[in-house]
């Protein structure tokens, strides 16, 4: 087979505000021609960093175009002189809202004059060609709903004609039927000896569509499958869905950590029917009930993008519940302020640090940030205030030259530690309800194994606590009850005994619940 | 940037500037600004040591001057401290500042037989009201808007209707009927704010300087990093990080408003010292006091501390111009840009650090 695309021991690191991630690491993947090759993999497994090496030099690592190495140092040269095309997830960045679709294809048009009217044309021929569906040309961007937004990142990608295509999550907003139209789209072009990536972490569409299958598992290659040899061996489809999700997920030992066996108590935190939209208007909670109860963590499992940021923003009272109602200890607070909820004994540790601290102002000032609005008058009450972030300071063992320092010259376990102090500080034994998304990524060893004792600690206390993580084993290891997100709705909720590896993982890439029990029966 | 293998690029600082070193800074950006001016004064002719060393004579003579400049420079430059630390760039000062001067002088002109005792305070009230309403609408827009950048344009939007609304008034309501030039009519008598005898030095001095030591002691003074108030927090937390402020349940909405309503008072307070203690009646032009003021604060470090000596600095930069005779008046508006320009370039110092890099 005539490989037409080979990506050799390809590095990258990110360094982000106190966090170092290796995104890719010794990546090795090759494309062959003609091909639909399903880059399979968590959020965060490296899968997009992979395919952006095409576009923007990795760190090291060498990349060779039909058997000659190449320099791709910018993405210009890659889509003109490589024939590459790629269709980007992030749509709001991908494409430009304000301007048409027109508009947004034009900067791929040949030659020195521009017509739009040309392009508007060749736009509509091309739509039809590839049965992408009716869109208008003339449309503006922000206008379009999140699938006709994907159908024409997918066409600005095709119009080029490319050689190797490269799909980046292109279901993410499409229907059903429309899936369908794409795969049987992408079979024909793969008929005609286009080669073709797609990027996914749903488990049915790597089976069903592609010829191999490559999957990463923190920024490495896990392993690389013929699809075909594959469902040979592993005999049915639900087989090789099960051993797939397995790669996927990895087969980490649970932590070793203090777990008391402690009964639930009565429900703290009652989510009903809610239903949100994101930011570009879209609905990506579909419906969703949940129950948070005292002396309990209930996880909620995930690939990150299946609503559970707006699910989080929508209870929190950051963003608007279209419909639905959110009732913390029997009062509905589905209309009141951020305020309010805080009030209530909410205590949030966000993913996004940025949300939670002011990297520029002293520890002291962090600490203080929920306990400043506890005195009645206008005035912050001086002594209690020292007093409490010194305790806190000694209490959380956090490390810094002086608590007037500032955050930004903290370690990233430190800063975590300010944040955990402070929120966990907020109320105590039964009045604490606290939401941690993510409250481990990218810390050192030590600190998440505090963080995590921490959280099982306020769980015997007494709080309730909703954990999101992507990260499976932390789930699995600390929680009572594991609802499974899958494109905004809860496939399931399992208790602690139900829960394996698999069948979350199972849940997580979108098997249906009947399917999967059948897997597990 | 890259000059001959090495890069040259900006990082933020880890560890802010403070205390001296800030000062330093903040003078050196000066001394700076102050040599390329003297640069223009070369092309024009003059020695320009001679002409700062005339500036420093002048203002020896006439001290009672400067500091009746500084009284509208210090009430703008502590007014524009306060959003200007919550992110919030209120560079429309100006505006209100026109809007202070026409409230104290239709007061005036409405209610000429009041006694002085009742008069004067009523100025300074109606004026500190409609000063705040017309900065309301950048709370709105920045505040509502889905707009990051409505402060900066609202505001300086609003100087205009300010100016052309100040325009029409002198020109034909309020016009003087006696010379029939175009300006108002003389403020009448009771109006007018009483001065320190001898100076023209009017007493709202007191109050304003009464209103920087407030501001410092309540919302800027930290000890041992606790400022005295829970606004004087929130205004920091905002200003560093407003999603942060928001996750804790601080509302963005409340602290621009109260800080911007008190900025645009601040400046309208200003206007009513110019009106009814320096020029007593209304012409087509400002003294261009609310731009300056921008300068007054940052130069000052937005401490109100630092803004009583940056507010004397620009009040002398002023008077001193007194002294450039022989000169161009533009010269003397690009003498003071030059200045302010470089003042506000110091504060990109404050934030980033250049660092330089061999290329291998």
């Amino acid at each position: 087979m005539e490989l037409v695309l080979e990506m050799k021991e390809i590095c990258k690191t990110f360094y982000g505000d106190g966090i170092v991630v290796k995104a890719n690491d010794h990546v090795n993947f090759t494309l062959r021609k003609g091909e639909i090759h399903a880059l399979l993999g968590e959020n965060g497994a490296g899968k997009s960093t992979l395919v952006n090496a095409l576009f923007f030099p990795p760190d090291s690592g060498v990349i060779l175009i039909n058997r000659k190495e190449v320099d791709l140092d910018n993405p210009l040269t890659a889509i003109k002189d490589y024939k590459l095309a790629i269709a980007r997830q992030d749509l709001s960045k991908s494409l430009i809202e304000r301007h048409t679709v027109a508009e947004n294809i034009l900067s791929f048009s040949e030659g020195f004059f521009l017509s739009i009217t040309e392009i508007e044309r060749e736009i509509k021929k091309a739509l039809q060609k590839f049965d992408l569906g009716d869109i208008n040309p003339k449309a503006k961007v922000w206008k379009l709903s999140g699938g006709e937004k994907q159908r024409v990142e997918i066409l600005k990608a095709l119009i080029t004609n490319p050689d190797i295509l490269i799909l980046d999550e292109p279901t993410a907003m499409l229907t059903p039927p429309e899936i369908k139209s794409l795969f049987n789209l992408l079979y024909q072009l793969k008929s005609k000896g286009v080669s073709i990536v797609v990027i996914t972490h749903h488990l049915e569409e790597a089976i069903n569509f592609s010829d191999r299958i490559t999957v990463l598992r923190h920024g490495k290659v896990v392993e690389t499958l013929e699809t075909e040899k594959m469902r040979d061996h592993r005999g049915n489809e639900n087989e090789s869905i099960r051993y797939l999700a397995s790669l996927m997920v990895g087969k980490d030992v649970l932590y070793n950590l203090h777990r008391e066996t402690i009964h639930s108590g009565s429900i703290v935190v009652e989510i009903k029917d809610a239903i949100v939209n994101n930011d570009m208007g879209d609905t990506v909670v579909l419906g969703i009930n949940l129950k948070l109860k005292a002396n309990s963590i209930l996880g909620l499992a995930g690939i990150s993008g299946n609503g559970q940021r707006e699910l989080i923003e929508g209870l929190f009272r950051w963003r608007n519940l279209e419909s639905g109602k959110i009732i913390i200890r029997g009062k509905d607070i589905t209309n009141k302020s951020i305020n309010e909820v805080r009030k209530l004994g909410v205590a949030y540790i966000p993913e996004d640090r940025q949300k939670a601290l002011v990297f520029d102002l002293s520890v002291r000032d962090n600490l203080m940030l929920n306990s400043y609005k506890l005195s009645p008058s206008f005035f912050i009450n001086y002594s209690e205030i020292v007093s409490e972030t010194e305790a806190l300071i000694k209490q959380y063992n956090i490390k810094a030259t002086s608590p007037l320092s500032p955050v930004r010259s903290l370690s990233g376990g430190n800063r975590q530690k300010v944040v955990v102090a402070r929120e966990f500080s907020l109320r105590k034994g039964k009045d604490l309800i606290l939401i941690a998304e993510n409250p481990t990524f990218g810390l050192d060893v030590g600190t998440t194994q505090f963080v995590r004792e921490e959280l099982l600690r306020k769980r015997a206390e007494g709080a309730a606590i909703l954990l999101v993580s992507s990260d499976l084993t932390e789930i699995l290891s600390l929680c009572d009850e594991i609802a499974v997100i899958y494109k905004g709705k809860i496939m399931g909720v399992l208790t602690r005994e139900e829960a394996t590896r698999e069948n979350i993982g199972l849940m997580m890439g979108g098997a249906n619940l009947s399917s999967s029990k059948e897997v597990l029966a | 940037m890259k000059i001959y293998g090495t890069e040259i690029y900006f990082q933020k600082r880890i560890d802010p500037i403070t205390g001296i070193k800030a000062v330093f800074v903040r003078i050196s950006f000066l001394l700076l600004g102050l040599g390329v001016a003297g640069l223009i004064f070369l092309f024009n002719g003059i020695n320009p040591i001679q002409a700062y060393y005339d500036m420093i004579q002048v203002n020896l003579l006439l001290i009672p001057n400067t500091i009746a400049r500084f009284i509208p420079l210090l009430a703008i430059g502590i007014g524009l401290a306060v959003p200007f630390k919550t992110r919030v760039d209120n560079i429309g000062a100006e505006g209100q500042y026109i809007i202070g001067m026409l409230t104290a002088a239709g007061t005036a002109f409405l209610f000429p037989d009041l006694p002085a005792i009742i008069l004067i305070p009523l100025m300074f009230i109606n004026s500190f009201i409609l000063g705040a309403i017309w900065a309301i609408p950048v709370v709105l827009f920045r505040a509502k808007g889905g707009f990051q950048g409505a402060d900066v344009v609202v505001s300086f939007l609003l100087v205009f209707p300010a100016l052309y609304l100040m325009e029409w008034l002198v020109s034909d309501p309020w016009r003087d009927p006696e010379t029939g030039f175009t300006y108002s009519s003389l403020l009448p008598v009771n109006a007018r704010i009483p001065k320190i005898p001898g100076t023209p030095i009017y007493i709202s001095i007191f109050l304003v300087l009464a209103i920087a030591l407030l501001i410092y002691y309540y919302l800027f003074r930290t000890v041992n990093g606790i400022p005295k108030t829970k606004l004087g927090y929130e205004i920091n937390v905002l200003g560093k990080n407003p999603l942060a402020g928001r996750v804790a349940g601080m509302s963005f909405f409340k602290v621009i408003l109260i800080t911007m309503t008190f900025s645009g008072g601040m400046a309208a307070i200003a206007g009513v010292g110019e009106v009814a203690g320096n020029s007593l009646r209304l012409g087509v032009k400002s003294q261009g006091y609310g731009f300056t003021g921008i300068a007054v604060a940052y130069l000052g470090g937005l401490n109100p501390l630092g803004i009583i000596v940056s507010a004397l600095f620009f009040a002398a930069l002023k008077v001193g111009g007194l002294a450039l005779t022989g000169i161009p008046s533009t010269v003397l508006q690009l003498f003071s840009g030059i200045v302010i320009f470089f003042v506000l370039l110091s504060e990109f110092f404050f934030r980033f650090t250049i660092k330089s890099r061999k290329l291998s």
